[in-house]
């Protein structure tokens, strides 16, 4: 019993200490750093505090954003797509291109989900670093931020492209369905 | 002696007073692992960014359409007539056609001139 006790602190303490290292992992900035002049790095002190009242508003709008889309994409994939997929199953029809279809959203849904937690973590970082006193380190982690964003917008074109898919694929069941 | 079978002698001996105290302890570390544990969880699952609650995101939270789920829903079961087939084309492509109204995540919004920072002339990278 005294050994448990004790077995149970000691893993409650370690458990603790490991979660707050944890949480306060800062994201790495990017490797392979821009060979900045001393010029642009004057200049990137200069600027860089209105730069990061810019990112903060356009933060906002991107949280707004990925509310919204996600929103959209949640109904598309739960309240539609598959009780549609289920009632064509139901009713005996081929629904294996929609099942495909759906599959393809529901994947390139979460790779969206997961880029955009990454995304944030370093804009984050980026509006809350001291840029004044760093601005190399702020404009390699802008590299970073614009690399995650770039990822998004594909993540958003590759989501467009499997609703095509989708929409192509209900267009030939429902040729189908009608010709019968 | 022993206040119950299962109490440990140890802390039988103790005063009412060290008892107590232990007590105190022990529940104020388990609050605590509890709520780093809430709080690991709340920003690991990506929660916290999504978090409109948080300070300096009142604009965001009027910009965040409402919930209309009446319309999104379609039934898993049924005949799958003409009307049927309507009926989804029509929820679907409404729902479709709402992504076309909001942003794409354009690259472009973090060009350096957006930011006003003129980088003319970087090296590029190493």
């Amino acid at each position: 019993m005294k050994k448990a006790r004790s077995l149970f602190i000691v893993l409650t303490a370690a458990f603790t200490v490991l979660a707050m290292i944890g949480s306060a992992t800062p994201v790495q900035a990017a490797d392979g750093d821009m060979a900045l002049s001393d010029t642009q790095v004057e200049q990137i002190r200069q600027n860089c505090k209105q730069a990061q009242s810019t990112l903060q508003r356009l933060q906002s709008t991107d949280v707004a954003t990925r509310v919204n889309r996600g929103r959209i994409y949640e109904n598309l994939l739960n309240r539609l797509i598959a009780p549609f997929n289920a009632r064509v199953s139901f009713n005996r029809y081929d629904a294996s291109s929609l099942t495909s279809a759906s599959a393809t959203i529901t994947q390139k849904f979460a790779a969206f989900k997961s880029d955009y937690q990454s995304y944030a973590d370093a804009y984050a970082n980026l509006v809350s670093m001291n840029c004044e006193a760093n601005p190399r380190g702020f404009y390699d982690q802008l590299t970073t931020v614009r690399a995650g964003r770039e990822k998004i917008s594909n993540d958003i074109a590759d989501l467009n492209s499997g609703l095509d898919q989708y929409t192509g694929a209900f267009n030939s069941l429902k040729s189908s369905i009608g010709g019968q | 002696m022993a206040l119950h079978p299962h109490v440990p002698e140890r802390v039988s001996r103790l005063s009412s007073r060290g008892q107590f105290a232990l007590f105190l302890a022990v529940t104020v570390l388990v609050t605590v692992a509890l709520t780093v544990l809430s709080y690991t969880l709340y920003v690991v699952s990506g929660t916290a960014q999504l978090d409109l609650s948080r300070p300096g995101y009142k604009q965001a939270l009027s910009e965040v359409s409402p919930t209309d789920t009446e319309d999104d829903t379609y039934s898993a079961t049924g005949d799958l007539d003409k009307k049927a087939l309507n009926e989804f084309k029509k929820k679907y492509d409404a729902l479709v056609g709402k992504t076309k109204g909001y942003s794409a995540f354009d690259p472009n919004a973090l060009s350096d001139e957006q930011l006003n920072l003129d980088m003319s002339g970087a090296v590029g990278p190493q």
